[in-house]
Formats: structure tokens, C-alpha cells, sequence
């Protein structure tokens, strides 16, 4: 084949511009550590990359909201746990109060209960993160309006109410919140709820077991007529003592529907765990796949370089040499 | 004797017309479209002497140019095919440039901050800072949308001007076509030989022309080309039509696509012009399809694609929020207030969607809740963050599965203008290197000839020299 002058240097300046090019694609490659340049280069990865970065991403999400989750979960079963010892005092309080040697010193166990109960309420009124944890949904102090005798914006509340035949310290606990669950998102379609309803962890309307320990009190403070026992040796009576034996009852029903809760948290938290290295596998795998679809493989990248360097100082060189030269240079 | 002067003499301008050819090839190795020429030589017409034929020497009375005209016609149709797939390309960055893709500051990197805001205020949707997070994020997703919008729409224009230009150096291209064909068959008919420089030029011109768009040619005897687009002649013999670009605007939807037709010298229309191949051809495609936010055609329209995700996402993610109470509203109907704000036409675009900017001023605002009165209540966000996982958000897809779509239709675009480019720069390249093979110039080639007729100068020279020292022997044989 006749070769010419112009297509010589066209060929060689094409080539050239080929390894060039080549060289250029690879630095950026192995710069941006991305495979992909240009979205033309590998129209199949686009979709695979989008795919795996939506499904990470979700994944993400999620278990950051499990995180929380078991944050507040933790926060939750260490409120009730303390709830639960001072109800368990109560209890104590009340089998204590049974006994032949303690007859004449009901009132001074029901001092100590009254301080308990405010402890209960205190605990009840636990916040996390700025979140009444057992309000429902009536989270913060702004959405608790009280009403009648109550006084503060808290979700619990021991008010003083008009002493009756039936409750004659006219002690009662308040609750302004509501029983709603909390949830969070978990996965697709897939809620989890992270809170732990008053209703729940303390009974019927969510003041239950209150109202049981506000009974025991008014049982060890007050005779059956109403009127307030004395520290000197007024003894209970058998009524007294059958009165408060069924009240102490009522109060180990309450423990036992805390406790029972605290075993619902528990195993949702043991459950929140699992969804953790679940969620944590899905994205290290799902990191994998993109990371073949989408990262460079700089071993070979560089290598590419190696060649196309190579080649380049040979097609520099050899050029060099050819196109200097022709028959007019050896022409006298 | 005095015959071999003449003869010495008509070889002494022959090889000197044959060295005159070879410098001017040798002047143009580097001129695009110059085909290499050759004197052609031959003997002069001998005479009868006493029934012997002889020799009168060597005339050169035309000079050759290599062309070849089916190589010519390849060259044509693959440089329009190239051309378009350059065009293309270039214009498929520009789009992904746009997008902002591949990266982490487009769209999908922005509804992927704007769901991860949400999930995060959906943990404690109470909180202002994550609620003020919440309305950061849903604001950075419409600027993205905007500036996306934004980039298409300036892209769109810009092919527009594309597209005049190149209609206006086509009709450049036909007007010098004309005159081209005047001035080859004005030297033709004086019998000059300088008609293959001007073939030259005007193979060149019909090559520069096909980069926008498919033509045909023919060519008569004397190399006078007439010009065909679409059917329609547009140069014929030494008069030529112009292309004309018009926009046409839909009565109906509003679509503004760009219309070309063929209009001969009075101003009267020949035909419509829709190139297949070529720049032209590209633009074209772009501006009254890709680029064409109401496209009409049934083709792939990315902003149309993006404008239809940005509408999908304010019209769900809004039908929620409608139902949604904020912190302070009350009452026992929610308010209905949205998180992106609805023009009024009712449909949203990539342009015009924008964050409702009640909720900039006070994220409280934000509604969350589906009861009055309920901080902690996250029954309408968590739906929002659930839109991540709708099938059926947007064409029966999610809205970033549908993003992804028209990435991967932008990608395919982009890798079938890509290896459109290269298969053809490479057929290109090979007609360039057969054609260059018949009509390019040889520096060494050139250097021979350029020996070969100094020698024959020389040799010519000593003809007359020889015959002139044996004239003055003949001379002095009488003194």
C-alpha cells in the first residue's frame, strides 16, 4: 500500500492521542478511586450502583432509627427498673406492715410509702433526650396542659384532692399524656414501635398502679372510720390487716405488670440487636457489590498506566526517528 | 541539426512544467483535501523524413489529479455519521454535567439527604434542630431540582443556537458550492487545468457540508456538483436554495420544537429538511426531543423526566403532610398545609418546585403528626419516609429506581454516541488512509520525481549545449 506524508503524521498523531487518552482516563481513575468517568462508560453499572447506594442508604436510615430505638429502649428499662425496686419497697413495706411487731407503727410505714411513691412518679416522669418516655405521644411539657388540682406540666402527678370516705388523704395520681405508641421506621414497609405506654408499665388509664399504692397508704395512714392513725399504739384490726393484705396484693399484680414490661423491652431490645447485625451485614455486603461495580481496581489501573507509559516513550521514540528523516535529508 | 534544438528546447519546459508540478505537491503535503497532481508527459507528434518516422521530443499537455470518487462518497456519509455521534456526546456530558452525575451532588443524593433528614426527625419528631434539619434538606432537594431544571433548560437554548449556526454555515457552505460550480466551468470552458484545485476545494466544501447533515451528490463531466437533501436539491449547476430553522409552537401543550425547511432563492419552501445523519441531525434530535421538557414524540426527554419526578415528589410527599398537624396547630382538622409549595397551573417542575417558606420561618411548622396537640406523634412523617419504598411513587416505580432510569438512559445515549464516535472515527480513518494511499503526497515520492526531472533538465540542457558546439564545428568548417 502507498503510504503518504499526511496520512503518516495522521496515523502517528492518532495513536498517540490514543495512548494519551488512555493515560488520562486511568490517572482519574486511580485519583477519584472511581471506576466510572463518564456515566457512557458502563450504562448497566449506573443502574447496579443506584440500586446498592438507594438499598444502603435505606438501610442506613434504618438502623440509625434502631439505634435510637435501643437508646431510648435502654432509657426506658433502666426508669422502670428503678420504678420497679421502689415498688418492690412498697411491697416489702406492706408485708412488713402485716406483721404482729409493726401493728402499732402503721403510720410511720406509710411515711416511708409516701416518700416512695413520690419516687415512683419521679420515675415515671423519666426523660430521654429531651422525651417524657412514658407520655405516649405527648411528648414534650409544651402539649401537657393541667387541669383541675394540677399544677405542673408533667406527664404524672401526685395532686392533693378533697379527702372522701374512700380515698382520705385525698392523694391522687394525674396523668396527661395519652397511650399512644411511638414507632419508628425499621425497613421497607416495616414500623417498630419504641415506646413503652403508661398503660402499658403501669396499668389500667396508666395511673393503676398509683392508685394501689395511694390504697396502701391510705390503709396504713387511716383507720377504717377515716380518721388518721396515731403513733401511739393504735393498733390495726383484723379488718386493718385483711384490708391491707388485699391491697398489698394489688400492689404485686402492678409489679408484676411492670416487670412483665420490662421483659417486653428486653426482648425488643434483644430483637433491635438482631436487626443491628442484620442491617450491618446487608450494608457490608451491599458495600461490596458496589464497590465492584464502582470502584477502581487500582492494582490493574495502575498497571494500564505501566503500559500506556511504556508505550508512549516507544511510539515518542520511534517517531522521532521516522519522521525526521527522508530522502531530502540525504540528498547533496 | 537544428531539430534538436527544438527538441532540447520543448524537453527543457516539459521537465521544467514536471518540476513546477511536483513543488506545488510538495507545497500542499499538508493542505487538507489537496489531492496530489501529476504532469502528464508524453511524445510529441514525430515527423516524416525519407520515409523515416522521427522523434520531435516530449510535451506535457495535462496534468492529472487523483481522485476518487467512491472513496469520496464514503468519506461523506461516514464524516455525517461521525459528526453526529461527536455532537452527540458532547451534548451527553453537557447533560451529565447538568445532573451533576456521576457525584454526590445531584438529585438522588439530595432525596436520599432529604428521606435520611426525615427518618431522623421521625426518631423525635419534637426536636426543632432535626426539624430545622428536615426543612434544610427538603429545601437543598428543590434547589437541586431547580438547578438541575435551570441547567436543561439553559442546555436547551444553547442547542437552539446550535442549531441556527449550523443552518446558517450550511447555507454558507451551499452559496460557496455555487460559486465553486461557476468557477469550474468558467476555467473548464478555457480549458485550464487549474479545475482540480478548484475540485479540490470543492470536495472539501461537500465534505465540510456533510458534517451536518446527509447530502447527495452528482457530478457532471466537468466535475460540477449539484447538491440533494431530503430529496430536494438545494444546489443546482451555479444556483443555490438556503436552509431555513423556524420554531412551531403546539397550540395546544405549549411544545416549541425547532423546524427546518428548504426555501429556494425567491423565498419560496421546496421541502421540510429532517437530516438523518450529521450535526445538524443531532441537535436537532436533542432540542425537539431529549431537551424537550413537553416532548410529544414518545422519545427519551430527560428534562421531561426530571420534571415529571420533581412533580411525583411534591404531589405524594405533599398529599401526606395535608393530613399532618404541626407543633402548635390545633383543632380537630389539620391544617393542610404542604411541605413544597403548588404553583398554580397545579403542576410542579424541576423549575418551580420549591419549599413551602412558612416552614423555612417556623419549622414547628412541619407537619408530623396526625392528631392535634401530639409532639411525639410521627404517624404522617413516618408515611413520608416510608415514599422511599412506593412502588408506585412515580410511573410504577420509586422515585429514586425512576431517577435511576433516566441516568441509565442518559448513560446508554452516552455509550452509543461514545462507540458511534469510534466505530466511525475508526471507518474514517481507514477510508482517510485508503483514500490518502491514491491521493496524498509522498515527500519521497516528490524528492524522486524531483531528481528525475533535474536530471532530464540537465540532460536537455547538454541536448542543446551538444548541438550547439556541433552547429559551431559545422560553422567553422567554412572559415
Amino acid at each position: 500500500m502507498r503510504l503518504t506524508t499526511t496520512s503518516m503524521f495522521s496515523q502517528y498523531a492518532t495513536n498517540v492521542n490514543e495512548i494519551s487518552s488512555r493515560q488520562a482516563r486511568n490517572q482519574i481513575r486511580v485519583f477519584t478511586g472511581k471506576n466510572m468517568v463518564n456515566l457512557g462508560d458502563d450504562p448497566n453499572a449506573v443502574t447496579n450502583i443506584q440500586t446498592f447506594s438507594e438499598s444502603i442508604s435505606k438501610s442506613e436510615n434504618y438502623k440509625r432509627n434502631i439505634q435510637e430505638a435501643l437508646d431510648e429502649q435502654s432509657a426506658s428499662e433502666g426508669a422502670l427498673q428503678g420504678i420497679s425496686n421502689s415498688l418492690d419497697e412498697i411491697r416489702q413495706l406492706g408485708v412488713e406492715s402485716l406483721q404482729i411487731a409493726n401493728q402499732d407503727k402503721l403510720p410511720v410505714l406509710g411515711e416511708k410509702l409516701r416518700k416512695f411513691l413520690t419516687s415512683l412518679v419521679d420515675g415515671a416522669n423519666h426523660q430521654y433526650n429531651g422525651v417524657y418516655v412514658f407520655s405516649g405521644t405527648k411528648t414534650t411539657a409544651a402539649s401537657l396542659t393541667p387541669t383541675g388540682a394540677e399544677t405542673q406540666k408533667l406527664p404524672f402527678e401526685i395532686v392533693q384532692e378533697t379527702p372522701t370516705a374512700s380515698n382520705p388523704s385525698g392523694l391522687r395520681v394525674t396523668f396527661k399524656g395519652n397511650n399512644d405508641e411511638r414507632s419508628v421506621n425499621t425497613g421497607a414497609h416495616a414500623t417498630e414501635r419504641v415506646s413503652s405506654t403508661a398503660e402499658d408499665a403501669f396499668g389500667t388509664g396508666g395511673t393503676e398502679m398509683f392508685t394501689n399504692v395511694i390504697a396502701l397508704y391510705n390503709k396504713l395512714m387511716y383507720k377504717q372510720d377515716g380518721t388518721p392513725r396515731t403513733d401511739n399504739g393504735d393498733f390495726a384490726t383484723k379488718a386493718d390487716r385483711d384490708n391491707i393484705a388485699g391491697l398489698v396484693k394489688h400492689v404485686t399484680d402492678s409489679y408484676e405488670t411492670l416487670n412483665a414490661e420490662i421483659g417486653k423491652l428486653g426482648a425488643r431490645t434483644q430483637r433491635f440487636d438482631a436487626m443491628n447485625s442484620q442491617i450491618d451485614e446487608d450494608i457490608l455486603r451491599m458495600k461490596e457489590f458496589r464497590s465492584r461495580e464502582e470502584d477502581t481496581d487500582v492494582a490493574q489501573a495502575i498497571m494500564e498506566m505501566q503500559k500506556d507509559d511504556l508505550a508512549m516513550s516507544y511510539a515518542l521514540k520511534v517517531g522521532s526517528k521516522i519522521m525526521s528523516q527522508s530522502l531530502l535529508d540525504f540528498l547533496r | 541539426m537544428l531539430a534538436a534544438f527544438e527538441i532540447g528546447k520543448r524537453s527543457l519546459l516539459t521537465q521544467q512544467r514536471g518540476l513546477d508540478v511536483t513543488g506545488n505537491n510538495i507545497a500542499n503535503v499538508n493542505t487538507p483535501g489537496y489531492t496530489r497532481q501529476e504532469a502528464l508527459l508524453k511524445s510529441t507528434d514525430p515527423f516524416l523524413n525519407r520515409g523515416t518516422l522521427i522523434g520531435t521530443g516530449v510535451m506535457s499537455d495535462r496534468i492529472r489529479a487523483y481522485r476518487e470518487q467512491f472513496l469520496d462518497k464514503e468519506m461523506r456519509s461516514t464524516i455525517a455519521r461521525n459528526s453526529g455521534f461527536e455532537a452527540d456526546e458532547k451534548l451527553i456530558q453537557r447533560i451529565e454535567t447538568a445532573l451533576k452525575e456521576p457525584s454526590d451532588n445531584g438529585i438522588d443524593s439530595a432525596m436520599d439527604s432529604f428521606f435520611k433528614a426525615v427518618e431522623e426527625l421521625n426518631s423525635k419528631p419534637d426536636d426543632l434542630a432535626r426539624r430545622m434539619n428536615f426543612t434544610a434538606q427538603a429545601q437543598n432537594l428543590a434547589q437541586t431540582f431547580n438547578g438541575v431544571g435551570e441547567e436543561l433548560s439553559s442546555l436547551r437554548a444553547q442547542t437552539y443556537q446550535l442549531v441556527d449556526a449550523n443552518v446558517q454555515q450550511m447555507n454558507r457552505l451551499l452559496g460557496d458550492i455555487a460559486e465553486m460550480n461557476k468557477a469550474i466551468i468558467t476555467v473548464r470552458s478555457n480549458n485550464n487545468d487549474a479545475s482540480a484545485t478548484y475540485l479540490d476545494k470543492q470536495s472539501q466544501m461537500l465534505e465540510e457540508l456533510s458534517k451536518f447533515g446527509d447530502v447527495q451528490i452528482s457530478r457532471d463531466e466537468n466535475g460540477v456538483a449539484d447538491v440533494t437533501m431530503n430529496g430536494t436539491m438545494v444546489v443546482s449547476n451555479i444556483n443555490a436554495s438556503t436552509i431555513s430553522l423556524a420554531q412551531d409552537v403546539n397550540g395546544t401543550t405549549g411544545e416549541v420544537t425547532a423546524k427546518l425547511t428548504i426555501k429556494d432563492r425567491q423565498g419560496n419552501v421546496l421541502g421540510n429538511y429532517t437530516p438523518q445523519t450529521g450535526e445538524l441531525a443531532s441537535s436537532l434530535k436533542h432540542f425537539n426531543t431529549t431537551l424537550d421538557d413537553r416532548d410529544s414524540s414518545g422519545g427519551f426527554s430527560i428534562w421531561k423526566h426530571i420534571d415529571t419526578l420533581a412533580d411525583a415528589f411534591a404531589t405524594k410527599v405533599n398529599a401526606l403532610a395535608q393530613t399532618g398537624y404541626g407543633l402548635s396547630d390545633t383543632g380537630a382538622t389539620p391544617p393542610g398545609r404542604t411541605i413544597f409549595t403548588v404553583p398554580a397551573s397545579g403542576t410542579v417542575t424541576a423549575r418551580s418546585i420549591a419549599i413551602n417558606p412558612a416552614l423555612i420561618s417556623d419549622p414547628s411548622l412541619v407537619p408530623t403528626s396526625s392528631a392535634a396537640n401530639e409532639p411525639g406523634n410521627n404517624d404522617v412523617l413516618r408515611a413520608i419516609g416510608q415514599l422511599v419504598n412506593d412502588a408506585a411513587f412515580v410511573n410504577g416505580q420509586t422515585a429514586r429506581s425512576y431517577y435511576a432510569l433516566g441516568l441509565t438512559k442518559v448513560a446508554n445515549l452516552g455509550a452509543d454516541a461514545s462507540n458511534g464516535k469510534n466505530v466511525t472515527k475508526l471507518t474514517k480513518d481507514q477510508i482517510l488512509t485508503q483514500r490518502e494511499a491514491m491521493t496524498g503526497v509522498n515527500i519521497d515520492e516528490e524528492a524522486v520525481n524531483m531528481i528525475k526531472f533535474q536530471r532530464a533538465f540537465e540532460a536537455a540542457a547538454r541536448v542543446i549545449s551538444t548541438s550547439s558546439e556541433m552547429l559551431q564545428t559545422i560553422v567553422n568548417l567554412g572559415k
